[in-house]
């Protein structure tokens, strides 16, 4: 407890440092009040002596002083004093004061007002740091909630998407199937049909010029027409993969040769303008959960930074597998990167900045979907240097490692 | 005529789709909304293959299955579905459906090869017996 006395009398002062001493309390003397105030300030004073009567500023001012201060007021103060009248008293204690002693400064007196002096302004810091902590910790507190309902809603909303997918999948599934196969079947009968109708004799030769631009436009007629189904098939299918949460056959299996595997799927798209590198955990990482599953979510991510590195012509793609408390997959690539506006965004279902026709924007909601069934989670972030970084992370398996499937 | 057909769809348009195209290859086709009609029309007709969603009201194909395999043994099921689960098709395979062919037919020759395949096993049957009994029995088989 550092304790200031603020006394004008050489002989009051003299005696007081004299008691300090003997108790080994570290002090610091002050002549006057402007001094003490100046102490104070620079100082780190726990407790502070002071005397009623001093030049410069008295002790009342300089207790009002320290109390009308958010810095200082923790300061014990004791007010030094000769008039032992119940006025005074209560003048000191108004303008702030602790405590007061009456001179002459008795020495069990002032040993036992500094130990109250002392257990109070224990309690104070104590009561300071504990409000303190609970202040971090309501704030920590505050952001997890946040935190958590954001992912609860997130998770939410695929769960009730995925639902949804599947029911439209389903119901688009029907009439995609009359008009693929009817789509079919006209090419298999222009095939047996469309010779026959060049070929036939037209007495009107505009009528013979049509029947020939039908000839020969038929195909792509019926190329855009399959097309078109080529491309709800994959819509379909993407929605059924999205929303399929069933529980699979889960087995234990080698993380890091799932994204060799994944790289491999992909490896048409990476070849031509992206540098593989990877980086993994030197013992292998064995996880437990649905293998193909978890593969599809590398590949997705894996295609998306193709997509991305595509963007800005050629770069890198980064792939490093890492296992501590958790196994962690951390997927960046030098390509495009994500515009700050979009980075929540990419994982709503359909989110795309792809052209009409190559994105369907599920690749990423179809990976959450997929990690977050496996007890784990995907995080994005943009690379300082450009690019995306998508880590994912994995809960370690609990039981001991026998099977390998 | 190749062989007699039964599509059982509870979608009109892909039956009509289904017998368009079987039809232009020789087929002679019949059909059925749901597995309970399909069992009426079979009750007065013999078919060599049905053709049978999974899904549909009334009965569905897996009960229609199941129940053709009991009473109609030599008539040869195909399952069409839309809804692809694994326990379907294995339900599928459990009770002896030749195949089972996802929806949406992109490549209608799958179901196309199903269909020649199964009329080709009951040919094979069909000329056996011939030879055993020395009978001279219908197409049908
Ligand atoms: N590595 C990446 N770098 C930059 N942008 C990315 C990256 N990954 C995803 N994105 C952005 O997020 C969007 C959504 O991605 P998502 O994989 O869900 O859909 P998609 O790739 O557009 O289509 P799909 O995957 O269905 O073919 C992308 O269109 C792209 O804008
Ligand atoms: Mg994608």
């Amino acid at each position: 407890m550092r304790t200031l006395v603020a006394e004008d009398g050489a002989v009051a002062r003299r005696i007081i440092e004299s008691y300090l001493q003997k108790w080994n309390v570290p002090y610091v003397l002050a002549e006057n009040g402007r001094d003490a105030w100046n102490i104070i300030k620079n100082d780190g004073i726990d407790i502070a002596i002071v005397d009623w009567v001093m030049p410069e500023m008295d002790g009342l001012d300089l207790i009002r002083k320290i109390k009308g201060s958010s810095a200082f007021r923790h300061i014990y103060t004791i007010l030094l004093t000769v008039q032992d009248r119940e006025d005074d008293m209560v003048l000191g204690f108004e303008a702030g004061a602790d405590d007061y002693i009456v001179k002459p400064v008795n020495h069990s007196v002032l040993s036992s007002r500094l130990k109250a002096g002392k257990r109070i302004t224990e309690y104070y810091q104590l009561i300071l740091r504990q409000n303190k902590e609970l202040m971090e910790k309501s704030l920590l507190m505050e952001t997890l909630v946040q935190q958590k309902s954001r992912q609860l809603f997130q998770a939410e909303k695929m769960s009730t998407l995925g639902m949804l997918a599947a029911g439209v999948a389903h119901e688009i599934n029907n009439p995609l199937t009359f008009i693929s196969g009817n789509v079919q079947m006209l090419e298999m009968f222009w095939a047996e049909a469309g010779c026959a109708v060049r070929e036939a004799p037209y007495a009107d030769s505009g009528k013979a010029e049509k029947m020939k631009y039908i000839q020969e436009k038929m195909p792509q007629v019926i190329g855009g027409m399959q097309n078109g189904v080529r491309r709800i098939t994959k819509i379909v299918q993407e929605l059924c993969d999205f929303s399929r949460q069933e529980k699979e056959k889960t087995v234990l299996f080698n993380i890091g040769n799932s994204i060799e595997r994944a790289l491999d799927l992909c490896a048409n798209r990476l070849k031509h303008h992206v540098t593989v590198s990877n980086e993994m955990c030197q013992d292998a990482v064995l996880f437990r959960g649905n293998r193909s599953r978890i593969e599809q979510a590398f590949v997705n991510l894996i295609i998306n930074a193709a997509d991305a590195i595509e963007e800005v012509g050629t770069g890198s793609l980064y792939v490093r597998l890492t296992k501590e408390e958790r196994i962690t997959i951390v997927i960046e690539d030098t390509g495009k990167g994500i515009p700050q506006h979009c980075i929540e965004s990419i994982w709503e279902p359909f989110f795309t900045t792809k052209p009409q026709g190559k994105g369907t924007g599920l690749g990423l909601p179809i990976s959450y979907t997929i990690i977050r069934n496996h007890g784990g989670s995907i995080a994005v972030e943009n690379r300082p240097g450009g690019g995306a970084r998508f880590t994912v992370s994995l809960p370690v398996p609990d039981a001991p490692v026998l099977e390998l499937g | 005529m190749k062989g007699r057909l039964l599509i059982v769809d509870d979608e009109l348009e892909i039956q009509e789709m289904l017998c368009n195209h079987f039809g232009f290859l020789g087929y002679e086709m019949h059909r059925a909304f749901n597995g309970r009609e399909a069992l009426e029309k079979m009750a007065n007709a013999k078919f060599d293959v049905v053709i049978s969603d999974i899904i549909m009201p009334e009965m569905d194909g897996i009960d229609l299955l199941r129940n053709i395999k009991q009473q109609y043994p030599m008539t040869h099921v195909i399952m069409i579905t839309g809804y692809v689960k694994l326990e379907n098709a294995l339900a599928c395979m459990r009770h002896g459906a030749d195949t089972c062919v996802f929806k949406p037919f992109n490549d209608l020759r799958e179901l196309d090869g199903a269909v020649a395949a199964a009329l080709n096993t009951l040919e094979v049957w069909h000329q056996k017996l011939k030879q055993l009994h020395g009978l001279k029995l219908d197409n049908a088989g």
